[in-house]
């Protein structure tokens, strides 16, 4: 095809997840490392040579983890310090070393084999150490890398910042990603709520995910990459790199207080996983936490926490957003993500069985213990606490719920809404709860019967479905009468187009990831609460999710000047 | 021969990040430092190797031995069980 065909040519369709428009070069994830054929040294030729190049591999992938760890923070920079030090682990040189003199093997076969070793033994004594088997084989492939002159398997180092193309990332190189770095993720396959796709959201990367044609894309290719329309250009003519060249995202800040442009209120929260993400959201500015996961807290672990960790953690989210609301939601483990302590069996469908709430009734003293804690801290600290429940079915699961709150004194209980029933009946789960916080991941899941992690059913497993936004619409319905206010604590949340449905639909607050926070503030101030009305009408009034967000991002011209 | 007993304390027992700061202290200091579970059957490791050490699946609780052959190693060593004991 010539580049004058190009220019015209249709761009490539995808799921945009996190909205940005750039344009860049396309760098293709380096390959990963296979298993090294089983040859031995020549004849005649001195092991000595071969046993030093493996001790100078290791220590060269050593000195370059920890280059990389140098150019980033927080968790991904201990992550990679600490996968330095196995690199060059003198355990792991030493058993290649002996593979070499013993048996006469190639320094990459005798690295693949001693390091494959070593995982398979961290991977026999299970829990968290087995977690770890992924990382000695990473570091293998890297060293075996060096050794055959091969590029390091992963994300590249061009030297420049570019459009990062591939498959789809595994979670060591999701921990490597810098937004400084790449300007965009194309990826041919990922879900909309995959690892990769929250990892991008919360780096302000943005991302397609579901590209076909991706995987097609070469090295070097000239793209433009429209996220927020989904859309990748492959060699892209003058005018659009300029228009993208003219909207390149700016690093916007968020206010600290969002308004429609007519002046209704929405406040804009934070979604916090770890005590040390409340620092980060408060400084980013948002008006308190919509959604904070205490799972961390149980993770991992072999018991349940004492109550004194518990508040320690609590207390020091809470501290970080003195006289806001903080949204605790409770526990959600059980056959989908399992805890050892719960004792919950396995389960043929895990996503239909005993979680959330419902662990209660194998473990009620897990919830009690729970919300003791979180009464403790929220009494040392000045933050206005409220607490949920995830996966609340009915009107007297949330009766329970907030009658157990009640009893530790927390008074502002409340329910997720994620499952269909909940939302079709909120009126009734309102009676006693006094706030709805809606999960849209869960509730599309469930209303669409499309596993979300399965990217063939991305457009199914999409909040834009026009029966999950009206399963919204009624919470908010079922909620109006008794002035319970309700929140959007799903990653639709983040989506600038969909958060102006959203607050057309009836919800009144949105939590996101803080690095969402500034973009979506920008759209709804270009918007008064009419226009949202009337584009949650025309989203309602779609065929299909695809339908939908093309008529809202048609109808909404704030988007494409903020280039979003 | 100095040696040192210590209680591994971590929640997750001696995993990835205290045993690569374990093995990091050690290669700085330059002496040979071996680590064993305690009793009669503890096979002593390098303890300059992470992935050795971590190979011993050391759970919170565990009682160890660190040990040296350098007559000037009793200050490391203490160093090092007092990492051992640290709560990360």
């Amino acid at each position: 095809m010539s580049a004058t065909q190009r220019d015209t040519a249709a761009p490539l369709r995808g799921l945009g997840v996190v909205p940005g428009l750039v344009s860049g070069q396309a760098i293709r994830m380096s390959p990963t490392v296979s298993e090294p054929p089983r040859t031995q040294l020549p004849p005649g030729t001195s092991t000595d040579p071969a046993a030093a190049r493996i001790a100078e591999a290791a220590t060269e992938v050593g000195r370059e983890l920890s280059t990389a760890a140098d150019r980033t923070s927080g968790t991904s920079a201990e992550l990679l310090r600490t996968t330095a030090v196995m690199a060059a682990d003198p355990a792991l040189v030493a058993a290649a070393q002996a593979l070499v003199r013993n048996e006469r093997l190639t320094p990459e076969s005798a690295v693949w084999s001693a390091g494959t070793a070593l995982a398979d033994q961290l991977a026999g004594l299970g829990g968290v150490l087995a977690e770890r088997a992924r990382d000695v084989r990473d570091v293998r492939d890297r060293i075996v890398a060096v050794l055959l002159g091969r590029p390091a398997p992963g994300i590249p180092e061009p030297g420049h910042p570019f459009v990062l193309v591939a498959h789809d990332l595994a979670p060591a190189d999701t921990a490597r990603l810098d937004a400084g770095r790449v300007l965009a993720l194309v990826l041919s396959g990922g879900g909309a709520t995959s690892h990769t796709a929250i990892l991008a959201r919360a780096l302000g990367i943005p991302t397609v995910l579901g590209v076909a044609g991706a995987d097609d894309i070469p090295t070097g290719t000239a793209l433009v990459v429209d996220a927020g329309a989904g859309a990748v250009h492959l060699d892209p003519g003058p005018d659009l790199v300029a228009r993208a060249g003219s909207v390149t995202r700016r690093r916007r800040t968020f206010s600290g207080r969002c308004t429609t442009r007519d002046g209704r209120p929405v406040p804009l929260l934070a979604n916090v996983g770890a005590p040390g993400d409340a620092a980060a959201a408060a400084q980013a500015g948002a008006e308190g936490v919509g959604l904070f996961r205490t799972e961390f807290c149980f993770l991992d672990r072999t018991e349940a926490p004492r109550r004194c960790e518990q508040v320690a953690s609590y207390r020091e989210v809470f501290a970080a957003f003195p006289d806001r609301k903080v949204v605790v939601r409770t526990l959600d483990a059980g056959a989908d993500k399992p805890l050892p302590f719960l004792g919950v069996p396995d389960e043929p469908n895990p996503a239909l069985g005993v979680r959330g709430l419902r662990v209660a009734t194998y473990a009620p003293e897990i919830l009690d213990e729970q919300l003791a804690a979180i009464a403790e801290a929220a009494a040392a600290e000045r933050a206005e606490v409220w607490v949920m429940a995830p996966m609340v079915s009915t009107a007297a699961e949330a009766d329970a719920f907030v009658d157990r709150c009640g009893r530790y004194g927390l008074t502002s209980a409340g329910v997720m809404i994620e499952v269909p029933s909940a939302a079709i009946l909120s009126r009734h789960l309102l009676r006693t709860a006094t706030f709805a916080s809606i999960g849209t991941n869960d509730l599309t899941q469930y209303a669409m019967a499309a596993d979300r992690m399965l990217p063939q059913l991305a457009s199914l497993g999409s909040a834009w479905q026009p029966a999950v936004l009206a399963l919204v619409a009624q919470t908010c319905q079922g909620a109006a009468p008794r002035g319970r206010p309700v929140g959007v604590c799903g990653e639709a949340a983040a989506d600038p187009a969909l958060a102006a449905v959203l607050v057309g639909l009836g919800v009144s607050s949105l939590s996101m990831s803080a690095s969402a926070l500034a973009d979506v503030e920008a759209v709804l101030a270009r918007v008064d609460q009419d226009d949202c009305v009337r584009l949650a009408q025309q989203a309602l009034d779609a065929d299909g999710a695809d339908q939908a967000r093309q008529i809202v991002r048609q109808n909404l011209p704030a988007l494409s000047e903020l280039g979003l | 021969m100095p040696t040192q007993r210590a209680v591994v304390q971590s929640p997750d027992g001696l995993h990835a990040r205290p045993a690569a700061a374990l093995a990091q202290r050690v290669a700085a200091a330059g002496l040979p430092v071996s680590l064993a579970r305690a009793g009669d059957d503890g096979m002593p490791v390098d303890a300059a190797s992470m992935l050795a050490m971590m190979g011993l699946g050391l759970s919170r609780g565990d009682v160890v031995v660190l040990s040296s052959d350098a007559p000037d190693s009793a200050a490391l060593l203490a160093e090092l069980g007092a990492l051992i004991e640290a709560t990360e």
